[in-house]
């Protein structure tokens, strides 16, 4: 496969659908956030391959990616305790399980 | 002292009483009638000063005008030629104006010293003497306007006053029902005065009486515009002057105090429509069939009144139905082509129908009754002073020489004879009527037993309980005795005696005495006397005989031509109705289908927003990934630069 | 150079005061911690009044301090201390938690002023983040666990939609090669319309959108809005948007609005009135209905963006911060509400007879209630005033018109409150205290939603003058 941008644009956004489908049809809460995790991932993706193909400036890409992985560490550690909230609270991570508020 | 200042005294002096009435606080309220009474008498005076300085009739008419408003937009009428539309407000001083403002504002004060004594027991006292005060005010706007819209102004704030006076004693429920049919009545007809005045101005921009002569407007108009604006205007005028028929509010209009009847219901305001025919006589006279609908009008009013004054028991009533018949004839004069006949004929009618009201509240107060029977059996002769006036009052009415109704009404006679015999003839029957109801009235009230029974110790002529002071007496006496002087002499100028002023100072022209009109008129008083007498000079067996009798003729007078019928059916059944329909599309329609549904469809969109809200993540989510992308989509295909 | 950071810097050592705090073993008392928080705001509130008329910019030309950024941290900073004062009075937060609420209330603050100030794409979404994880936490901390499920919710929304933003975030920054606001939208693939750059930038400004709670990204708000403590939900219904709305005008002034961007905005603006205002019919629970009508005042807020003028952006701003007034005095007699009836979730009939009670207060609902609904000559009026004329001056007729008739179905809901304030007999009689530190800022809210509706010239102009010096070039 030549290396080319579109391909790894293409591999990005591969990973984002898949991503995006997993967090709008999987059950589970953990699931949930594997798929969100993937669709953060395919964004660093993306970034890479323009940092290789498109920036003049070399680091704006790492820069970015690394803020990427930061952040998304942040927001799963945050996710996760919520989780475990309801899960104690609802016996279960069913997402289906919880819809009392409504209306 | 010139003419404006006069004039703005005549005007202003009754609405500064009316206001310092309103003021007066409560202690002060018994110096009302002094008020009022010293207004009157400062208007009578200016107007007589007014008339006195004007009495050669020369540099006439003069106004005083101040503009009110001016429209100079032609895009407005782009189907008339108008340049400019201006309104005026002012003061108009011409022969016609200058007597009729003397003919009001002293039998206004007349009636004012009259009802010192008349109202010196009622408790509302301060109140009857302000809306008097306001009314004096109202009718001197009237005479003194210079145009149609001014007019129109005072002529409601006259019907006003007079649904004010009218129901006076409004904890009685006639006087106020009274009251609000004399207005609906008005109101009713002054639509018809409204729109022939819009029309009039918006085709000729002009609604000044000095312009309003048929030259200036047969050039400006066609005939059958002219006829329409005749006609609306004179529907004014049906219903002020009560003529067939709007003529149903005057007779109620009797449960007002007498002083009020006289001076309203008989002198002022009901002759307000005539003067205006007079004042506008020009637009009238430019269309023949406005003068024929007048006539007729006339003629019917004429004839309905004097018939229906023939059955009446009550005083009061068989006056206010004579004033309907007299002004039938009034109308009858003017819609025969003569104007000055007819304000003549206003001007004796004025006084001696007044003395003739302020006669019977004499009666009225004295003996406690308005039935003409009650008030016989009570002693109705002793009152000398009373039953002089009375003579003095239905001689005129009936027209016997010398007094001033036989000079005036001969003129009228002459008039019609003049135009066309029908309606000569309708008047003589009038007139024979006028004569059979006068002296009914008359040998009723001298011929009568007297009865010592339950208001013994009240048929003597002084009333101990109320002591009357000499002031007050006065005030009972002086207008009676100046009335009837008046109505005698009044008579005369209108004759060669006194080289026709009256009539040459209206327009018309000189009499000469007509032999055929007078044995004619001659027959007729002596045959109404005649029967009148046969009928009635044993009161009590013709008042039994009368409650007896049944007939066709008996039911309809007393059904007074089945008129109120027509109007009760016309209100309750076609009006209510149609206001019926309406409440149910309100109620149906509007209400329950585009109200209340717009509301019931708002909350039925709130529910399905409601239920898009469903608690599942996912479809949250879906919604938001979905909807975002679609839009991303659209703005690339609509594939616009974007900055 | 430092005084350009100041209220930055003010919230940062704060939060770092506040994260020390966390630490001690002994825990500090509730009325200590609150004194201490509002003595920060006011001297937050100071900083920002201070820095107001500086310009300058920062690390390297990320960070941009203008009369529009600084405008907005002024309102941020009216929203903290309101917040705070809220707090003191009546939060449902577990005692030992609180020093975190307030950690985190500092820190998304924090994140919104930098929002305002950022122009270069990392640190604006980097600020995004920060704000939004805060207000995560922030919606999460209640006594009792029902907001479980909410916070989970929010959290998992919100960070789909940032997920979704960052890739678009990755095409608009691959494809122009800079990550500098003004330089991406200058450059030829802006320009030229290319799609994949259209595609990105639409995905990023659903982040915007989600923060804004408009349609369709409003889902969170009703959720939101009823589980998490009410002084929370103050902050988030107040200064949130307003954060929002200060990033669109940065992001969308620079040279007008193409049609068919009015047109997307405009079809979302008409569904946001519309599911917003016909939901909030239906509430009983006063939190869900505000949250119901701040997704419709959302609505009204896009119909003024959408007319891409500077008008359009400068009472777009005007209105935001009149919201953060009317929707504050809202939630502080919502607060003294749910304080005397012991329950976070007041019901409308828990507002029966506040007349009786308190009329102060029902006079307070009444003015922020009928400025929501738009009723002149509250500020309320004034605003939607204006942003329905310059979206009239471009023509969007229809989009006024729904407008409009939206503001009367919303007057219904409002007036329902208003109604069993005012009318029906309460069941409880007790009278409400106002505290005298309540009572203060309420009387100052009522002032201003007054005031500011009658003579809003000065604060238009500022609004006016505050864009234009905000136009990133």
């Amino acid at each position: 496969m030549s290396q080319s941008l579109t391909s790894y644009l293409f591999i990005s956004a591969a990973l984002f659908s898949i991503g995006l489908f997993g967090v709008l049809t999987r059950r589970n809460l953990v699931a949930m956030l594997i798929s969100l995790e993937l669709i953060l991932n395919s964004v660093s993706i993306s970034f890479m391959a323009f940092n290789r193909f498109v920036f003049a400036d070399k680091s704006l890409g790492q820069v970015f990616v690394i803020f990427i992985i930061a952040l998304a560490a942040a927001e799963v550690s945050i996710a996760l305790s919520l989780i475990l909230w309801l899960h104690r609270k609802k016996g279960s991570i069913d997402i289906e399980k919880a819809k009392d508020l409504r209306g | 002292m010139n003419d404006l200042n006069l004039l703005w005294i005549i005007q202003l002096a009754p609405l500064v009483a009316f206001l310092l009435i309103q003021l007066l606080p409560k202690n002060a309220k018994r110096t009302a009638p002094l008020i009022a009474m010293g207004a009157a008498l400062l208007a009578a005076l200016s107007s007589l000063a007014l008339f006195y300085a004007h009495r050669d009739g020369n540099n006439m008419p003069q106004q005083y005008i101040y503009q009110w408003l001016k429209v100079s937009d032609k895009s407005l009428w782009p189907f008339v030629t108008i340049d400019h539309y201006v309104l005026n407000i002012g003061f108009l001083v011409d022969k016609l104006n200058l007597l009729m403002i003397t003919v009001v504002t002293v039998i206004a004060f007349f009636v004012h010293l009259f009802s010192y004594y008349y109202m010196a027991e009622d408790k509302s006292r301060a109140r009857y003497f302000g809306f008097l005060s306001f009314f004096a005010f109202s009718m001197t706007g009237l005479v003194l306007s210079t145009n149609l819209l001014q007019t129109f102004l005072f002529w409601e704030l006259v019907g006003l006053t007079s649904y004010l006076l009218i129901g006076f004693w409004y904890e009685k429920q006639s006087a106020s029902t009274a009251a609000r049919k004399a207005f609906v009545i008005n109101r009713l007809a002054d639509l018809g005065f409204y729109l022939g005045i819009v029309v009039l101005f918006i085709l000729t921009g002009t609604l000044n009486f000095t312009d309003l002569n048929h030259e200036f407007l047969r050039q400006m108009l066609p005939a059958s515009t002219l006829t329409i604006i005749g006609i609306l205007i004179f529907m004014g005028v049906m219903g002020k002057s009560a003529q067939f028929p709007f003529h149903v509010w005057l007779p109620d209009a009797m449960e007002g105090p007498t002083p009020v009847s006289a001076l309203i219901h008989s002198a002022t305001m009901v002759a307000a429509g005539v003067f205006l025919l007079a004042r506008a006589f020009g637009l009238f006279s430019s269309s023949e069939i406005t003068l024929l609908f007048i006539l007729i009008i006339g003629t019917l009013t004429a004839l309905v009144g004097a018939s229906l004054a023939t059955i009446q028991r009550d005083i009061k009533k068989i006056l206010a139905y004579s004033t309907v018949s007299q002004l039938g004839l009034m109308v009858m004069a003017i819609g025969a082509g003569s104007a000055a006949a007819g304000m003549f004929h206003l001007t004796t009618h004025a006084f001696f129908k007044s003395l003739l009201f302020l006669t019977s509240g004499a009666f009225i107060h004295h003996f406690h009754s308005n039935d003409i029977w009650e008030i016989g059996q009570r002693g109705g002769k002793r009152d000398k002073v009373a039953v002089a006036a009375l003579c003095l009052g239905l001689f005129s009415l009936c027209g016997i020489f010398p007094f001033a109704g036989f000079f005036s009404k001969d003129l009228i006679l002459e008039v019609l004879r003049e135009h066309n015999l029908f309606f000569y003839i309708a008047a003589i029957l009038v007139s024979f009527l006028t004569v059979y109801y006068s002296f009914r009235m008359l040998f009723v009230i001298l011929f009568s037993k007297e009865k010592k029974d339950m208001h013994a110790h009240e048929t003597a002529l002084a009333h101990p309980h109320h002591s009357s002071t000499g002031a007050i007496e006065l005030c009972r006496v002086i207008p009676l005795a100046s009335l009837a002087i008046i109505s005698v002499v009044m008579g005369f100028l209108g004759t060669g005696w006194l080289d026709s002023r009256l009539l040459l100072w209206l327009g018309g022209e000189e009499t000469h005495v007509n032999s055929e009109l007078l044995i004619t008129t001659l027959i007729l008083i002596v045959s109404g006397a005649l029967l009148a007498y046969i009928f009635f000079k044993n009161p009590e067996t013709a008042e039994t005989r009368l409650t007896q009798s049944r007939g066709p003729i008996k039911t309809i007078l007393e059904r007074k031509f089945f008129i109120d019928d027509v109007y009760e059916f016309l209100t309750k059944k076609v009006g209510m109705g149609i206001a019926g329909a309406f409440a149910w599309f309100d109620r149906k329609i509007a209400k329950e289908l585009m109200v209340n549904g717009t509301a019931y469809r708002i909350l039925d969109l709130g529910k399905i927003s409601s239920k898009i809200q469903d608690g599942l993540l996912q479809d949250y989510l879906s919604w938001a990934v979905g909807v975002g992308i679609l839009v991303a989509f659209w703005l690339v295909k609509s594939n616009s630069g974007i900055f | 150079m430092t005084l350009l950071f100041l209220p930055e810097m003010m919230l940062s050592f704060l939060s770092v005061a506040l994260l020390c705090l966390t630490l001690l073993k002994n825990q500090k008392s509730e009325k200590f911690l609150s004194n201490f928080m509002l003595l920060s705001g006011l001297l937050l509130m100071a900083g920002c009044l201070l820095s107001l008329n500086l310009t300058g910019s920062l690390f390297s030309n990320t960070y941009r301090v203008d009369l529009f950024s600084q405008g907005f941290k002024t309102i941020t900073a009216l929203a903290f201390l309101l917040t705070v004062l809220l707090a003191a009075e009546w939060n449902q937060i577990p005692k030992n938690r609180l020093v975190e609420f307030y950690l985190f209330l500092t820190t998304g603050a924090l994140g919104m002023m930098m929002m305002a100030s950022a122009v270069d794409v990392l640190s604006l979404f980097v600020a995004i983040e920060l704000s939004a994880y805060s207000l995560y936490l922030l919606a999460a901390l209640k006594v009792g666990s029902r907001n479980a499920e909410s916070s989970v919710k929010y959290l998992i929304f919100g960070a789909t939609t940032s997920g979704v933003a960052l890739w678009g975030l990755s095409l608009v920054v691959g494809l122009t090669g800079s990550t500098s606001i003004a330089e991406i939208l200058a450059s030829p693939a802006a320009l030229s319309g290319q799609p994949a750059f259209v595609i990105g930038l639409a995905l990023f400004s659903l982040s915007l959108l989600f923060k804004l709670s408009g349609f369709p990204l409003q889902f969170w708000a009703p959720d939101v809005y009823e589980s998490a403590s009410t002084p929370a939900v103050s902050f988030i219904a107040t200064a949130s948007k307003a954060a929002a709305v200060t990033v669109l005008i940065r992001l969308f002034f620079i040279s007008g609005m193409p049609a068919a961007f009015s047109m997307a905005l405009g079809v979302l603006a008409f569904i946001s009135m519309t599911l917003g205002n016909t939901a909030a019919l239906l509430q009983t629970d006063v939190k869900r209905l505000l949250a119901y009508s701040s997704i419709a005042q959302a609505g009204y807020i896009l119909v003024g963006l959408l007319s891409g003028s500077a008008n359009g952006m400068s009472t777009a701003f005007f209105y935001a911060f009149a919201y953060v007034l009317m929707n504050s005095a809202a939630f502080l007699v919502l607060t003294l509400v749910a304080k005397s009836a012991g329950h976070d979730n007041p019901q409308i009939s828990h507002f029966d007879g506040l007349a009786e009670r308190s009329p102060f207060l029902a006079l307070m609902l009444l003015l922020s209630l009928l400025s929501l609904a738009g009723i002149p000559p509250l500020i309320g009026f004034t605003g939607k005033w204006i942003l329905f004329s310059s979206a009239m001056e471009k023509g969007h007729w229809f989009l006024v018109l729904w407008a409009v008739l939206n503001s009367v179905v919303s007057l219904f809901y409002y007036l329902t409150i208003v109604k069993h304030a005012y009318i029906t007999k309460p069941k409880d009689t007790s009278p409400l205290e106002v505290p005298i530190r309540l009572r203060v800022a309420a009387i100052g809210l009522c002032a201003a939603l007054v005031l500011m509706g009658i003579f809003p010239g000065y604060f238009i102009s500022f609004a006016e003058h505050a864009v234009a010096l905000g136009l990133i070039r």
